[in-house]
C-alpha cells in the first residue's frame, strides 16, 4: 500500500446513535431502530444507546465526534415519513418534539452546542407518528419505516466505518 | 372594583404539562385553579389482573424521572403483602438505587429548572451561556446518579433488575466500585452547590405548612419508616388512607389529596423531608443545614432549593458508604410463595412521599391498585400558597406576575405526568 493510499484512509468517526423513545405506541420510533440497528451494524467506533428523554443525550457526549440521533415527531406530515436534518440548520422544527420539563430535543442541542460539548457532526432522524397511549402499539407505517431506517443508517455507518 | 382574569398558558420547567387560571377582583383573589386535565388513575386500572411481578417494570413507567421511587413503593407494598422479609443487603442496594434517582433529579431540578428563577433567566439554556460551569457540573451530577442507575437497574432508562423479593441479579463490586472517584468530586461539588444556592435571595414568604414525610427512628427516609407531620403526629403506613383522602375536584382530572379529618391541605416533598429529618441527614448534609443560614423547620417554599442541595449531599455520601462496603447480596432476591392478601407501602420520591397499595390473589394476580403520587398530594397546597403569593405580585404587569406565580409553582418540582400529562397556566385579572 503507497504512502497516499494510506493517508487517504481517514480514521473513522466515534460516532454515538441515541434512539429517543417511550415504551408507548408511535414513541416507540427511536427505540426500534436502534435495536435493529445493533443487529445490523458492530463497530468499535460506533456505541448505540437508547434514551427515555432527550436529556440523556448530555449524559453521552464525551469524545463523540458524531451524534445521530432518531427519534418520533409529530405535525411535520403523514404517519411514517421520515424526516432528515444536519444539525444547526435553519429549518430545524423546534416544537415537533417531546421532552421532560421542557427540555426537548432542539433545547437539549442548543445547550450542548452553547457548553462546548455538541460533536461536529450531529444528524437527526425523525418519523412520523400519531399514536402516544399507554396501552397503543405502533401504527404499522411507524414500524415499516423505523425497519427501513435502521437499514438506512446502519448502510451509511458500514461504508464509513 | 375591576376584574381581572390572568391567563398564562404555558407553565415552563415543569414535568408534564397543565394550566394555571388566576381571576381576581381589585386586590383579592376569587379564584385560583390549578388545572390539569389529562385522565387520571390509567396505570391503576391497567394494572388488574397482571401477575404480581409485573408490577415494578409497568408502575416504572409511569415516570420517566422517577421510576425508581414507583418500583421501590410497588415492591415493598407486594412483599407487605406476600410477608415477604428481605435482607439488610438488599435493603442498602435499595437506598443506593433510590440515592440514584435523588442524584439526577434533584441535580436536574436545582441548576436547569429552579437556579434560572433566582438568576434572573427565563430558561436554563439563557443561564448556561452565563453560568456553563455550573451547568457543567450539574450535567456531570447527574450522569453520575444516572450511571448508578444503570448499574443497580440493568439500564438507567426505566430499570428492569428491581423484583419482588429483591433483585433480578446482584451487581459486581467492581462495577459499583469503579464509580467511586467520580462519587467523591461529585460530594464536594453538592457541598459547594448548596452553599451557592442558600445565598441566593429569597423573597420574604413564608406558610403555616403541615410538612409531611416518611420517619424512620436511625436514618434519613427513603423507602421505610412511619408517616410524620410538623403537627407532632406518627402515623403508620398501614393508617394513610384513613388519614389522608383523595378528592376529584372539577377542574383538575388529578385528585386533590387532602387530610381526611380536617380537610386540610399538607405540603410533601424535599422542604419537609429535610425539615422532619435533619439530624438523619449524612454528617456533611446535616453540618451544612446548620451552617446555610435556615431554621428548620423551614416553611419558606422558595427554599426548598436548599433542601434539594443538601439531599443531594446526603444522596452522594450516603452513596460514597455503600459503594466502598458493598457486599453482593446473595441470595438477590428473597424467595416467596402467592398468598391472597394487601400490602401497602409508602417511599420517599424526588418530589415527596408515594403512597402504593395493592391487592393481590392467591395466584399472584393484581385485584385493586392505588396509587397516591405527590404531586397529586402537593396540588392543594400548591393553589393554598399562590393565594398567599399573589398579593406580593399585583402591582407588576402581566407578564411579571405571571412570572412571579410561575416561579412559586417551580418550587414544588412538580412532575404532573405521574399521573397526568399537562399543566399550562392562565391568569385571568
Amino acid at each position: 500500500m503507497s504512502n497516499s493510499s494510506v493517508n487517504s484512509l481517514a480514521k473513522p468517526l466515534t460516532t454515538l446513535v441515541v434512539g429517543i423513545g417511550s415504551p408507548y405506541g408511535d414513541d416507540q420510533a427511536g427505540w426500534i431502530i436502534v435495536q435493529q440497528l445493533r443487529n445490523l451494524h458492530n463497530s468499535t467506533h460506533s456505541t448505540i444507546r437508547q434514551a427515555a428523554a432527550p436529556a440523556n443525550v448530555l449524559d453521552w457526549l464525551d469524545k463523540v465526534e458524531r451524534l445521530i440521533i432518531c427519534d418520533a415527531c409529530e405535525g411535520l406530515g403523514c404517519i411514517g415519513a421520515a424526516h432528515r436534518w444536519q444539525w444547526p440548520t435553519e429549518d430545524f422544527p423546534n416544537n415537533n418534539w417531546r421532552g421532560t420539563h421542557d427540555l426537548s430535543l432542539p433545547v437539549v442541542l442548543q445547550l450542548a452546542q452553547k457548553l462546548g460539548r455538541l460533536p461536529a457532526r450531529v444528524e437527526i432522524w425523525g418519523i412520523e407518528g400519531a399514536k402516544r397511549g399507554v396501552e397503543e402499539s405502533m401504527s404499522s407505517e411507524v414500524s415499516e419505516a423505523a425497519a427501513k431506517l435502521a437499514m438506512q443508517i446502519a448502510s451509511e455507518l458500514n461504508t464509513s466505518s | 372594583m375591576t376584574e381581572r382574569i390572568i391567563k398564562v398558558k404555558a407553565l415552563t420547567r415543569v414535568e408534564g404539562e397543565g394550566g394555571l387560571y388566576l381571576k381576581l377582583n381589585g386586590n383579592s383573589v376569587e379564584d385560583i385553579r390549578l388545572e390539569i386535565y389529562e385522565p387520571p388513575r390509567l396505570f391503576e386500572a391497567l394494572l388488574r389482573g397482571r401477575a404480581l411481578e409485573d408490577v415494578p417494570d409497568i408502575t416504572a413507567r409511569i415516570c420517566g424521572i422517577c421510576p425508581v421511587a414507583y418500583q421501590m413503593s410497588s415492591v415493598h407494598a407486594l412483599e407487605a403483602a406476600l410477608s415477604v422479609t428481605i435482607s439488610p443487603e438488599i435493603r442498602r442496594l435499595r437506598r443506593l438505587l433510590y440515592c440514584g434517582e435523588w442524584i439526577e433529579s434533584h441535580a436536574l431540578h436545582v441548576f436547569l429548572l429552579n437556579a434560572p428563577d433566582f438568576l434572573g433567566f427565563d430558561s436554563g439554556l439563557e443561564m448556561a451561556g452565563r453560568f456553563p460551569d455550573k451547568v457543567n457540573c450539574a450535567l456531570r451530577m447527574k450522569k453520575h446518579g444516572n450511571e448508578l442507575l444503570e448499574v443497580l437497574g440493568g439500564r438507567a432508562i426505566h430499570p428492569i433488575n428491581v423484583a419482588v423479593g429483591g433483585f433480578y441479579r446482584s451487581p459486581r463490586r467492581e462495577d459499583l466500585q469503579r464509580l467511586i472517584p467520580d462519587f467523591e468530586w461529585a460530594l464536594q461539588t453538592a457541598v459547594e452547590t448548596t452553599r451557592w444556592v442558600a445565598g441566593f435571595t429569597f423573597p420574604d414568604f413564608t406558610c403555616n405548612y403541615q410538612l409531611v414525610s416518611l420517619v424512620h427512628d436511625d436514618e434519613y427516609p427513603m423507602n421505610e419508616g412511619y408517616i410524620a407531620s410538623s403537627n407532632g403526629e406518627k402515623i403508620a403506613v398501614e393508617d394513610y388512607e384513613s388519614e389522608f383522602e383523595e378528592r376529584h375536584i372539577e377542574h383538575s382530572t388529578a385528585l386533590h389529596s387532602r387530610r381526611k379529618k380536617t380537610g386540610e391541605s399538607y405540603l410533601v416533598g424535599p422542604l419537609a423531608r429535610v425539615s422532619l429529618n435533619v439530624e438523619h441527614l449524612s454528617p456533611t448534609a446535616r453540618k451544612l443545614a446548620h451552617e446555610v443560614g435556615i431554621a428548620w423547620p423551614c416553611s419558606n417554599p422558595f427554599q426548598s432549593i436548599v433542601a434539594r442541595g443538601l439531599e443531594l449531599v446526603h444522596a452522594f455520601e450516603e452513596s460514597l458508604d455503600i459503594l466502598r462496603n458493598y457486599q453482593s447480596a446473595q441470595p438477590a432476591r428473597m424467595k416467596y410463595s402467592y398468598q391472597a392478601g394487601v400490602g401497602c407501602a409508602a417511599t420517599e420520591a424526588p418530589r415527596g412521599l408515594l403512597y402504593h397499595r395493592y391487592a393481590v390473589d392467591a395466584e399472584g394476580k393484581i385485584q385493586e391498585a392505588k396509587i397516591v403520587p405527590p404531586t397529586s398530594q402537593n396540588q392543594s397546597q400548591i393553589e393554598a400558597d399562590l393565594r398567599s403569593w399573589v398579593p406580593h405580585a399585583l402591582s407588576e404587569d402581566e407578564s411579571a406576575f405571571s412570572r412571579r406565580c410561575e416561579n412559586l409553582v417551580r418550587c414544588y418540582d412538580p412532575c404532573i405526568s405521574c399521573s397526568t400529562h399537562f399543566l399550562k397556566v392562565q391568569i385571568v385579572r
